[in-house]
């Protein structure tokens, strides 16, 4: 991209440089941070000392600038770096941002804002009311396009390999939409319920308030939003999709399954499942005992599939699945899981009395007769498993529940609430010894134990080590082994790894065979649920694209964000009210007798308190709020940042200033007494889009009565490092003063001031106007501002012109005058610091009086308040010298470049 | 001078600061949506002030300013036309198109 200039910013004196250029003729690129062109003086109420209405003189400059032929306008951007290119000009790198909204759709309705579950500051309001996540700048925004702040994935999200939008469903409940929350869990995975009790929560690890008082209960819920859905009288009547011609064969109704059918049933692809089991659900209905997961969950979570046509046929065994392409199934997904238990392999493993975990659960579950009652039960094993099997012998009527780890307590693979939880129950736990052998007859009677002394080698791989001198013996009537699991795929006649998994590109999750995919345990080997569902979606994903004619590439699936950085989410707020989580809802008994759940499902009141503790990591949850809201299908959440680079003959700096912040003199109490506020927030509540009905005070919504100003906060002020004069605090509250007796004729206006600087033409006209309307000016610097308990507030000053002495003064409410300071952003821009700064860290110009507008570096101008605070007339002006320098260098650029005539003599 | 001492100015008038009493902004804000459903209960009997309504859901004053602000401007609540006596407005709620 080549313009004859660039122009950084575009407040009233960017806007008037690109006009001026643009109107010469010159090719013009403004980059705007924020998504609006304007800068600050839109947001003003009116200006002084016309008392125009700010937005009716800034609004056309704004649409004149964006609709201008010669001007390009970037929003929502930042100029990264500039330097020179060497010959005059300068090359720049501009980073648009993305605004995840497709600007050529989007008509500026709002429905996404209304509809956007996440509230943060307003800063286009100074602070004093919440946007959205999603929105736009405000009412007189150029371009009038709406923007979704994202600050990247949050963690929960991120970190779940379902690929869940755990903030997403969390910011749903928080505004009390469960449906929508269940829903958003359903662009996922159909298992809401059995995810809700049996995932391990890798989002709950991750969760940035577990930083603070402890993690958010995600998982707890999503079990509550599964438990409310799933009580409702009226089932949910989803819409069938409508058949594309395709059908898929889907091996195995564990969770890489079921979720597979799910996602590609939805996309209208004819699906049917083939189980061996007489049950649907895999390792859920198999595996897991029903006290952490009852089979009338799994049986409503696979009914989501059902109700949207999935077929599934159980009791079926499938060996070779070409079979299935040869009955006309155009792929199939082998997902069959791990059901092949793994043997201890030591002596007298094979008497009768000793099973293995897998068999002993699936028994169990399906309601097969299972002898317990009074048998002395050893469970071998450190895992989940091992703990579900020692927990249901107990529910059996086990007389004892011994338990074998090779781990120590600390070491083993299950998790340590399960390991607690075990012990709550009476299970008695060996850890550091390993099974020797089993005695007795045919019948197992005891077990000959040793001492582990390690587990695994240097590294990492499972080569215990035993102290063979320290031995015991443990009696046990039944022993039930939990060494492990693995893939049975033998019959599948499919390429496979040494573990016996199947082999997959592990992109692609294709085999040897096109059509044929695999995903889920079955390939990866035992792994937590949510993994296995990841493995089907991406299965399913991979499929469509496969049918479609598509090149199977992981382009579209979980292209995320990056992860938010917690310490950086931390880091938005000063301090944080300390909110205890959420007591856990585990009912333990030390010898329990049946197989209802040990956990509660949490009250509504429990899970909204529960979504309030959420720090809205990423900003934007991705609940899909806005997505559903737009009628214009204009959002897109797969926008990516784009660098622009562009090569300009000159550069114009119009950066603006900072405001002085508040909250550093705090003797005045801002940001501690509520009714304390700025002249920017004061311009804002004066301003017609303001953010409140009326001139209100921010502590109780209390038209004020007596209102005081306190100039010079921040500026002529040594103590802060700021001895300039600010120059517009004077005229600014001259202006609120006028305005505020407008709005609200019966309140008193005070201004606490050291001396009144009305320079300019009707300045001090304006100024008398304002003694004349009542406005009452104290002369003498305000030492100290303290709270009533009503929010009244008390402020001490030295009064120097009247009685003299130390006097307090009782106000409603008390807006501080702030001062202006240097925006330093701008010398980061130029490489190596080559620009200069004046005195004061404005952009220094050569020489102000006469050359104003030129800085050190060839080619590059400031405008307006960026080279020293300056009102808008002056901004404007100043633009405008600015511009006739730039436009100066630009020709004198042009003329280098032409290839000079010969002279011939 | 230079941009270190620019810096180093910030930073000593950020140090002077004294630490906040109430709670941060951003976290009063945030809780908007969790605590919309609390103030429209609240309202369900009638207009109310800020303050009558931070009594209800036994909340600080300030912080229902910015619930109630927020509520209005995306169309929960609206002001009654006259301030009380006391000098407050009275919010009631506005019928939303689901």
């Amino acid at each position: 991209m080549k313009y004859d200039a660039l122009v950084v910013g575009s407040g009233i004196g960017g806007m008037e440089s690109a006009l001026k250029l643009g109107d010469m003729g010159y090719k013009v690129l403004v980059v705007e941070k924020e998504s609006s062109v304007g800068g600050r003086m839109i947001l003003l109420s009116k200006v002084f000392p016309t008392l125009d209405c700010a937005s009716c003189i800034s609004t056309p400059k704004m649409g004149a600038t964006i609709h201008h032929p010669n001007i390009d306008v970037l929003t929502y951007s930042q100029v990264e770096s500039i330097r020179s290119d060497g010959n005059g000009g300068y090359h720049a790198r501009v980073r648009q941002n993305p605004k995840y909204i497709d600007e050529a759709a989007c008509t500026g309705c709002r429905l996404c804002e209304m509809a956007c579950n996440v509230a943060v500051p307003d800063e286009f309001n100074a602070d004093m009311v919440s946007r959205r996540a999603a929105y736009i700048a405000f009412p007189q925004a150029v371009p009038k396009k709406a923007v979704i702040d994202r600050a990247g994935v949050s963690p929960c999200s991120y970190e779940c390999p379902a690929g869940i939008k755990a903030h997403g469903y969390v910011a749903r409940v928080r505004s009390g939409q469960c449906d929508e929350a269940f829903e958003l869990v359903l662009e996922s995975t159909p298992l809401v319920g059995s995810l809700g009790r049996a995932c391990y929560a890798p989002c709950q690890d991750e969760c940035t308030r577990g930083e603070l008082e402890g993690a958010l209960p995600i998982r707890q819920l999503k079990r509550f939003i599964a438990d409310r859905r799933y009580g409702k009288d009226a089932p949910s009547n989803p819409q069938l999709p409508e058949w594309n011609g395709s059908k898929v064969a889907v091996v195995g109704s564990g969770p890489a399954g079921l979720t597979a059918a799910w996602q590609l049933a939805r996309k209208g692809y004819g699906v049917k499942i083939f189980e061996a089991a007489p049950q649907p659900g895999g390792m859920l209905r198999l595996g897991i005992p029903a006290y952490r997961l009852p089979n009338q969950v799994i049986d409503d979570d696979i009914a989501n599939l059902t109700a949207i046509g999935v077929a599934i046929e159980t009791g079926t065994k499938i060996g070779d699945p070409s079979r299935l392409l040869e009955d006309g199934w155009n792929a199939v997904l082998l997902a069959t899981g791990t059901h092949r238990p793994v043997r201890l392999r030591v002596l007298g493993e094979d008497k009768q009395g000793v099973t293995t975990a897998l068999e002993f659960l699936r028994a169990v579950k399906l309601g097969e007769p299972v002898e317990m009652e009074g048998k002395k039960v050893l469970v071998v094993g450190g895992g989940n498993v091992a703990i579900d099997a020692a927990r249901t012998a107990r529910r059996l009527g086990a007389a004892s529940v011994d338990q074998v780890s090779l781990e120590s307590c600390d070491e083993m693979p299950a998790h340590d609430f399960e390991v607690e939880e075990a012990k709550a129950e009476g299970i008695t736990l060996h850890d550091g010894w390993g099974i020797d052998h089993f005695d007795g007859g045919e019948r197992v009677q005891t077990a000959g134990l040793k001492r582990c002394t390690c587990v695994f080698d240097p590294d990492g791989c499972f080569a215990p080590e035993y102290d063979e001198k320290m031995r015991k013996t443990l009696e046990c009537d039944l022993v039930i082994v939990a060494a492990g699991m693995g893939a049975d795929t033998e019959a599948f006649a499919l390429q496979t790894n040494p573990n016996r998994t199947l082999k997959v590109d592990s992109a692609t999750l294709q085999t040897a065979r096109p059509e044929i995919f695999a995903a889920g345990d079955a390939v990866t080997g035992p792994s937590m649920i949510t993994q296995a569902v990841g493995q089907g979606r991406r299965a399913a994903f991979m499929i469509d694209r496969f049918l479609e004619g598509a090149a199977l590439d992981s382009a579209g699936f979980e292209d995320n964000l990056p992860r938010v950085d917690k310490l950086e989410v931390l880091r938005r707020q000063d301090v944080y009210d300390r909110r205890e989580p959420l007591e856990s809802h585990a009912v333990m008994n030390a010898a329990p007798v049946d197989f209802a759940e040990t956990e509660t499902t949490l009250t509504e009141a429990e899970a909204l308190e529960a979504t309030s503790r959420c720090l809205d990591c990423g900003v934007c949850s991705e609940c899909h709020a806005c997505v559903d809201a737009c009628p214009a299908d204009a959002v897109d959440l797969a926008m990516r940042p784009e660098e622009i680079e562009v090569d300009t003959a000159s550069v114009v700096l119009a950066t603006g200033f900072k405001l002085f912040p508040a909250d550093a003199k705090p003797e005045y109490g801002y940001g501690k007494y509520a009714n304390v506020i700025t002249g920017m927030q004061m311009d804002r509540l004066l301003a017609p889009t303001r953010p409140f009905n009326s001139v209100l005070r921010p502590g109780d919504g209390k038209v004020p009565d007596n209102i005081a100003y306190i100039m010079c906060t921040g500026s002529r002020d040594d103590t802060v490092d700021n001895p300039l004069c600010s120059r517009i605090c004077c005229m600014y509250s001259v202006k609120h003063n006028q305005l505020v007796m407008g709005a609200l004729p019966l309140a008193d206006v005070t201004v606490h001031y050291m001396d009144v600087r009305a320079v300019g033409k009707g300045y001090d006209e304006f100024y008398q106007q304002a003694k004349d309307m009542g406005a009452m000016f104290i002369k003498g610097r305000v030492a100290k501002i303290t709270e009533k308990e009503d929010g009244n507030l008390i402020v001490r000053y030295e009064d120097v012109e009247g009685d003299g002495g130390v006097v307090e003064a009782e106000y409603d409410m008390v807006v501080l005058a702030v001062g202006v300071q240097p925006n330093l952003e701008v010398a980061g821009l130029f490489e190596d610091g080559a620009l200069a700064l004046d005195d004061y860290f404005y952009v220094g110009e050569a020489d102000e009086d006469l050359d104003p507008g030129r800085t050190n570096l060839p080619g590059v101008f400031v405008a307006g308040a960026a080279s020293g605070v300056k009102d808008i007339p002056d901004s404007i002006l100043h633009a405008g010298a600015a511009v006739a320098q730039a436009a100066a260098h630009v020709e004198r650029h042009k003329a280098m470049a032409e290839p000079k005539a010969k002279v011939t003599v | 001078m230079n941009d270190t001492n620019a810096t180093n100015r910030n930073r000593s008038a950020q140090d002077a600061r004294e630490p906040r009493t109430n709670r941060d902004v951003r976290e009063i804000i945030r809780d908007e949506h969790f605590m919309r459903s609390r103030i429209l209960d609240a309202l369900a009997e009638g207009p109310l002030t800020i303050p009558e309504i931070a009594t209800a859901i036994a909340q600080p004053t300030h912080e229902v300013v910015f619930w109630v602000m927020g509520m209005r401007k995306y169309g929960y609540v609206a002001e009654i036309k006259e301030a009380t006596d006391e000098g407050y407005f009275q919010y009631q709620t506005v019928p939303r198109e689901q």
